[in-house]
């Protein structure tokens, strides 16, 4: 269905670009590629519409650091992994605009192939597939429809209100590059112009997709990696818990053998268990959201109602007292060798659904150019007490950028989430997707940067700083652009407590050189 | 007729003025030094102007690179200047848009529109002195056609030859000492109030950047210079803007000088 679905959005843009049909999207100024009045007139009658192809062809290596000092574990390299690209169609007509846009790589392209690849999965956006979409101009009011990246909220970098797109956190090399990251959803938005400076969005997506993370490999987060350590620990430490008050005094001294034989029973089930994620690509999972945008005087403003889905899953195991109490029947009702039995419990991924109020706001004072945003966030908890559906919680960001001296310039952004009703959180992973967590999760964003050269040379260095986790990403880099050509070094650094978010990529830190031919 | 000038030819505007309907040839030797910057600065009569622009900035190495623009602009309805700048090549830039709207008194308001980032994003004032997209021209540099004779001290400073002109060399003191200038000379012929050169000078009164205008050409009634070149002296870079094709009075619809028209391309 959802093949057919992407096919429909493909064939529907191909079409448009072949026809190109209308006329010229733009009834003043200059057509493209117009030079000369005489031109103009010629490329009027010629070509009656605007089409564009454009792209980009990248060519690089990058080196992961602990893989020349540990051979063993070193990833291969492929050799094309080396070359990768983008291709773009968009034509014009007169109330139409049609976009294509196709990441080329090994792993874009190969994916079409690959039978076990996720292509099945109605609310997988393929790899290949950058963007592809219709947008209609109806007077005051455009239409789009198709595969699409939308960017709401004032933030530079992925505040609590950008909350349209999942980000595919498979790779965290290009992890500043937010709308390389975001993932196109099939949606239909809707804007409608009220004014010079305000206008009014409405988006609905129909199926839902949380964000993407690598399965294997390097990338691969530990809250994904460790599942069964974690569940292993959480269900034990519920069995000391109640086995307190249900085996008799006679019995504990056997207690200690069982666990370790429980442990094992336990590990090796969820070893070779495979976690199913719930199928999120029904309407049942439909996502849709208001914005409303403005500017005041100096102000940039904006309002947003959202209701979707939080794109990071939580984890917890229903039937743990089932299988506790199985087990402590088996315990009185019979003698040794007894066995759990681990199919009593059923562990669960969720993507808990939740209402986003929130509102923005932009404006230069005092030559600092500030941002910010904030939003509630209502989830289905309102007690705060169900492990499996994570509690309400507020987001705010609040950042700048500013000129500094010798042409420095400085960006800066803090983000924080703030959940609510933390005292009712509950101190079982298995029980509570939150247990253990920080109420707070705050990431501080720092970029400084200065261009020399007419803007051709580039030196940046970006921090990203978890607070809470006390890890951080460190990515300096330097791009030398001459016309369409752009050649860049630069490295990513992970730092801090290994238990991070961040930190956990370690073994991750890298160097990069590439070439980037933009056409 | 609305007056307007195109933003990016800010030092083009000040040259469109030679052979201006109304300038007072004869009178002009008598007249002080802000009427002669004032009537420089107004001569041109034109409800919008549309240019196509092909900028070559050239490093210290003598290496260049090119940037095809499009730029509109058209006064605001309490005659604000109002100019959107887009961007079409090269690729590193395409579909890059601007925009700036004057707020007589207060600080303009600028947008920039990056595909990279898929959204509209504010300019702080703060960066008027930075380059305006790796050109030798700075944001105020851009913004400058809308700053207005008040915000300066002018003062006639001599008279001489440029290029087989008779000038007037008149001297441009802003009075917010903020400015990215401390002071701005130009050559204004004294027939047309056509400027035909411009110093800026930094904080410490050291000449930086020159402007010279060239390529004088009939169009549509009006006689304007098709070429502006900037040099930045001690990077010694220039970038030389020539205007392709210029329109004047073309319609331009309002939605244009919109954020909205930013993101989309598509004035409503």
């Amino acid at each position: 269905m959802i093949k057919r679905i992407y096919a429909s959005a493909l064939v529907l843009a191909v079409l448009l670009l072949a026809q190109a049909a209308g006329l010229a999207a733009q009834d003043f100024g200059f057509g493209f590629d117009e030079t000369e009045p005489a031109a103009a007139a010629n490329n009027a009658s010629l070509l009656p519409f605007k089409l564009k192809i454009g792209g980009e062809i990248n060519a690089g290596l990058q080196i992961f650091v602990q893989d020349l000092k540990d051979a063993d574990t070193a990833e291969t390299v492929s050799a094309l992994d080396v070359i990768s690209g983008k291709l773009n169609f968009s034509a014009s007509g007169e109330k139409a605009d049609a976009h294509l846009g196709l990441n080329l790589s090994a792993a874009s392209i190969g994916e079409l192939w690959d039978k076990s690849a996720s292509l099945g999965n109605p609310t997988y956006t393929p790899l290949i597939i950058d963007e592809a979409y219709l947008r209609g101009y109806l007077g005051p009011v455009d239409i789009e429809a198709g595969l699409r990246k939308l960017t709401w909220g004032r933030a530079d970098s992925l505040g609590p209100l950008d909350v349209v797109n999942p980000l595919d956190y498979s790779d965290l090399t290009n992890i500043t590059d937010i709308m390389a990251m975001k993932i196109a959803r099939p949606m239909v938005h809707v804007t409608w112009g009220m004014g010079d400076f305000s206008k009014l969005e409405a988006v609905f997506i129909p199926n839902f997709a949380g964000h993407r993370f690598a399965r294997d490999g390097r990338w691969t987060p530990s809250q994904f990696a460790d599942i069964p350590e974690i569940a292993e620990a959480g269900i034990l430490g519920r069995v000391n818990e109640r086995f307190g008050a249900m085996i008799p005094p006679s019995l504990l001294p056997m207690l200690p053998g069982l666990q370790t034989q429980i442990a094992g029973e336990l590990l090796h089930y969820f070893n070779g268990f495979s976690i199913n994620y719930p199928n999120t690509g029904t309407i049942n999972y439909f996502q849709s959201g208001l914005r409303y945008t403005t500017t005041i005087g100096p102000a940039d403003i904006g309002a947003q109602y959202y209701y979707g889905n939080l794109f990071r899953p939580g984890f917890t195991i229903a039937g743990v007292d089932a299988f506790i109490d199985d087990l402590g029947m088996k315990i009185l009702s019979s003698s040794p060798p007894i066995y759990s039995d681990p199919s009593l419990l059923s562990p669960r991924i969720e993507y808990n659904r939740y209402h986003q109020l929130g509102i923005d706001y932009a404006q230069v004072i005092a030559c600092f150019n500030i941002r910010a945003e904030f939003a509630a966030h209502i989830t289905e908890d309102l007690a705060g007490d169900n492990g499996a559906v994570k509690n309400p919680f507020l987001a705010w960001s609040l950042g700048f950028d500013r000129s500094l001296i010798w042409g420095i310039t400085a960006n800066i952004q803090c983000n924080e989430t703030i959940r609510l009703l933390n005292g009712k959180v509950g101190d079982n992973p298995v029980q509570d997707s939150e247990a253990g967590t920080d109420a707070t999760a705050t990431r501080l964003t720092m970029q400084v940067s200065k261009k020399f050269f007419r803007d051709n040379l580039e030196c940046k260095i970006t921090n990203i700083w978890d607070v809470e986790d006390k890890d951080c990403y460190i990515i300096p880099s330097i791009a030398w652009t001459i016309s369409d050509v752009t050649a860049e070094l630069s490295a990513g650094v992970f730092a801090g407590e290994e238990a991070g978010e961040l930190g956990q990529y370690w073994k991750s830190s890298f160097v990069k050189l590439g070439v980037t031919y933009k056409f | 007729m609305k007056k307007n000038v195109t933003m990016l030819t800010l030092f083009l505007g000040m040259a469109l003025m030679l052979h201006a309907q109304d300038a007072g040839s004869q009178d002009a030797g008598r007249q002080d030094a802000l009427s002669i910057v004032q009537a420089s600065r107004n001569r041109i009569n034109a409800l919008t102007t549309s240019t196509r622009s092909r900028m070559v900035i050239t490093a210290k190495d003598g290496s260049t690179s090119e940037r095809l623009i499009d730029q509109y602009s058209k006064d605001g309805p309490s005659k604000n200047k109002r100019a959107v700048i887009v961007f079409q090549q090269p690729a590193t830039v395409a579909g890059s848009r601007f925009l700036t709207i004057e707020n007589p008194g207060k600080n303009d308001d600028r947008w920039i529109y990056l595909p990279s980032l898929g959204k509209v994003r504010r300019i702080a004032a703060s960066e008027g002195s930075a380059s305006f997209m790796g050109t030798d021209f700075s944001y105020d540099d851009i913004s400058s056609t809308s700053r207005s004779t008040d915000l300066d001290t002018h003062s006639l400073l001599k008279e001489e030859i440029l290029n087989g002109y008779a000038c007037y060399v008149i001297q441009s003191v802003p009075k917010d000492l903020g400015y990215q200038y401390s002071k701005m000379i130009q050559w204004i012929d004294k027939d047309s109030k056509a400027a035909l050169k411009l110093e800026l000078y930094d904080k410490r009164s050291t000449l930086v950047k020159v402007a010279e205008f060239s390529g004088l050409k009939d169009v549509q009634g009006r006689l304007t210079p098709m070429a502006t070149k900037m040099t930045t002296l001690a990077e010694g870079t220039s970038t030389i803007i020539t205007i392709d094709i210029i329109k004047y009075d073309d319609p331009i619809p309002e939605g244009v000088f919109t954020t909205v028209y930013l993101e989309t391309g598509r004035p409503r």
